[in-house]
């Protein structure tokens, strides 16, 4: 890892890193070559339709055996397109259209409006829409769906199960301490925090070296990934004692289409609005 | 054809049986893989509008089952059906299988993921290039928090090796070679967590064998270093010691055994019992497990899944067993203390730890040993803990090959013989010993 990352543009990012983090990387020598490092998988793995037989070979590797390197596969892929609209029946994928009216069957007739979202509006965050556990072998096979929202106003994590066979909201269940993956929106508002934090200094410094110069002042400037941290469920630092309790969120930290700034000692406590470090 | 069947054949050890799916994606030959495979359509399976998956292996057997991407869970099977050669209706296995947690803490006691239940499978589900998925077919979902569709499913049929041999003599005295190479439907999709890939994958067999297995790839954590006792000097020198680090998967499989909730758990162990004429006897006793458990493994002993609904030809109720492969739980939480847990059925219970249905009140405890508390056991489900303690090496440097954990089920008195078993020897049930 080093070694290959050492033949990339050896960018100071990391050394120039004045918060703690940056430090860290300092003393570990070789912080800064990995991200270049990761930075380059990220970019081209996911578009692997080059006939590349080394960068998918997880699974299926098996070109690679063939003499005379004839890495192209000799059966062809075929691709099923994702299921659409709102008339779903049985057991599969949940289409955008079902989401969509799950959401707003959920919300209709002004339900949860007592709730507050992330950024202190009226209403509940949205957070996630998932096919509910089929009560199958026994069950009935109506499509069932849970919406889940967060109201920030009571630090509740509110389920609200639809039935899309009849329209209709069958029960509301709800609960605090219970802290599902973050939502895009959650995870951008916990990065404008700490964009505006004084603990988000080394991401800003990281931000600037990594882009040549480039003030970091939006959580839009980064490809972002939210890990949701509840201290009911892993040990964490005295100070951090309310999250699970409040919503807290750390991140995955990427420069849209460059290296990766690791802040992932980070927390934002999205239910007060401040960061927070690990250690 | 009847002829004398040759002993060993009936002993063979199920643990050599099942290992080929672990090690099938490496030896495979994609020129083999499945050009004889169909794909039938959806009707005969009931994923309602959904398209099914439904492959029939070269061998005859038919695995059928439908899918779906849950956010956080990630690639969910349900409605498992196992159809084999010579039976005329499929035989119901699960109502659902999917992952229920991934946790991964750092030996340096500085970070820790749960990357299932705080991150998300399906959330951070990646497409499936073409060259990932040889002579498959790759099927797309809507993922909600990423707001697109996904090529997120691959399936594929590839072999794996032999299904049997066997030299036997017929009752004249000659010899004739029964083998046959087996193949397996593969499922899987991937997420990318940050530096870290995870393949998460699902064998079926033609044998009747079921893996499920993750592998984690991509790049070891770019921050993570510590020093000599937590981590390992990778790259020129002892400078730079990425931290070593565990990862416990859990699966949570909601069996559906011939179409009924309800089913039996057994678990038996294997112990010594005294000198006999030639060897060590060794006795096995079988355990009724009537309420919820939290199992330990130990040597020798293994659990079953016995179906209240079916029996196979020789009236012998149909079960799935639990083969494990190596794993080092991780002490030091509660809930991957245990090797397995069986626990009734409630929808709610999701997740082995940082469940979060608020159906289940939190008083109860949001992970899956707080749920083993004395309850009968009449609809059981199983939560399988896979505990992979990873210390990295050089060769673990950029990409990380894959490591993989998981665990198998084996049919167990399912079909009166193997459904691979060739029609000559078919006449070979109940003979020979």
């Amino acid at each position: 890892m080093t070694d290959q990352g050492e033949s990339r543009p050896p960018e100071s990012t990391g050394k120039t890193g004045t918060a703690g983090r940056g430090v860290r990387r300092a003393l570990i020598g070789g912080g800064i070559a990995v991200v270049a490092t990761v930075a380059m998988i990220a970019i081209t793995l996911p578009l692997n339709a080059s006939g590349d037989d080394h960068s998918g070979d997880g699974v299926n590797a098996a070109a690679s055996g063939a003499p005379g390197g004839a890495a192209t596969p000799t059966t062809a892929t075929s691709e099923n397109a994702a299921p659409t609209g709102e008339e779903q029946t049985g057991r599969g994928p949940l289409t955008k259209a079902e989401v969509d009216r799950a959401k707003s069957i959920a919300l209709a007739r002004g339900a949860l409006r007592s709730a507050e979202t992330v950024d202190g509006g009226r209403g509940p965050e949205y957070v996630d829409t998932d096919l509910a556990d089929s009560a199958e072998p026994s069950g009935d096979d109506a499509r069932r769906v849970e919406v889940l929202f967060y109201d920030y106003g009571h630090d509740q994590l509110v389920k609200k199960t639809v039935n899309l066979t009849t329209g209709k909201v069958e029960r509301t269940d709800s609960a605090s301490g219970m802290q599902p993956p973050p939502s895009a929106d959650e995870t951008a508002e916990a990065a404008d925090l700490l964009i505006a934090d004084p603990l988000g200094q080394g991401l800003r410094t990281d931000f600037k070296a990594a882009t040549k110069g480039t003030e970091l002042t939006t959580a839009s400037q980064l490809t972002l990934r939210g890990i949701s941290f509840n201290t009911a469920e892993q040990s964490a630092p005295a100070d951090l004692a309310k999250c699970g309790q409040h919503r807290c969120v750390r991140m995955f930290t990427q420069v849209k289409n460059g290296p990766w700034i690791d802040t992932t000692d980070l927390v934002v406590d999205l239910s007060d609005r401040t960061v927070a470090r690990i250690q | 054809m009847r002829t004398s069947i040759v002993r060993r054949a009936l002993g063979t050890a199920s643990a050599l049986l099942l290992i080929p799916a672990f090690l099938g994606s490496a030896v495979a030959s994609q020129a083999q893989a499945a050009p004889t495979a169909t794909t039938a359509a959806a009707a005969a399976t009931d994923c309602g509008t959904a398209t099914a998956i439904k492959k029939k292996l070269p061998n005859g057997t038919t695995w059928t089952m439908c899918w779906r991407m849950s956010g956080t869970k990630g690639l969910i099977l349900e409605k498992i059906a196992y159809q084999p050669r010579k039976e005329s209706q499929p035989i119901k296995v699960l109502a659902s299988a999917s992952l229920a947690q991934v946790n991964v803490p750092y030996d340096s006691g500085s970070t820790e993921y749960n990357d299932l239940s705080d991150i998300g499978f399906g959330n951070t589900a990646i497409d499936i290039g073409a060259t990932e998925c040889p002579g498959g077919t790759i099927s797309s979902a809507y993922i909600t928090q990423q707001e697109r569709n996904v090529k997120a499913l691959c399936t594929s049929v590839l072999p794996h090796g032999y299904a049997y041999r066997s030299d036997i003599y017929d009752s004249t005295g000659h010899q004739k070679k029964y083998t046959k190479q087996g193949s397996d439907l593969v499922v899987f999709s991937l997420s990318q967590l940050g530096w870290y890939e995870y393949i998460t994958q699902w064998n079926f067999s033609d044998d009747g064998t079921i893996t499920a297995k993750v592998g984690a790839t991509g790049d070891l954590s770019p921050g993570d270093y510590s020093g000599a006792g937590t981590g390992w000097p990778i790259g020129k020198g002892n400078r730079d010691y990425s931290t070593a680090h565990y990862h416990s998967v859990f699966w949570r499989l909601n069996f559906g055994l011939d179409g009924a909730a309800n089913a039996k758990v057994q678990q038996f162990d294997t112990k010594k019992a005294g000198r006999g004429t030639a060897a060590e006897i060794l006795k096995t006793t079988k355990t009724d497990v009537t309420k919820e458990l939290a199992g330990t493994s130990a040597l020798r002993r293994w659990w079953r899944v016995v179906s209240t609904a079916g029996k196979n030809a020789d009236q012998h109720p149909r079960s799935w067993e639990l083969v494990q492969q190596h794993s080092d739980h991780y002490d030091a939480h509660a809930y991957t203390s245990k090797d397995v847990y069986f626990t009734q059925y409630r929808a709610c219970e999701q997740f082995a730890s940082g469940n979060s249905d608020p159906a289940c009140p939190v008083a109860s405890g949001t992970s899956v040993d707080k749920w083993v508390n004395g309850e009968n056991l009449t609809h059981p489900v199983m939560w399988v803990n896979v505990g992979f303690h990873h210390i990295p090496r050089d060769e673990d440097q950029t990409p990380m090959p894959v490591h993989w954990q998981g665990f198998q089920l084996a049919p167990r008195d399912v079909t009166a013989m193997s459904p691979l078993t060739p029609d000559e020897l078919s006449g070979g049930n109940g003979q020979g010993h």
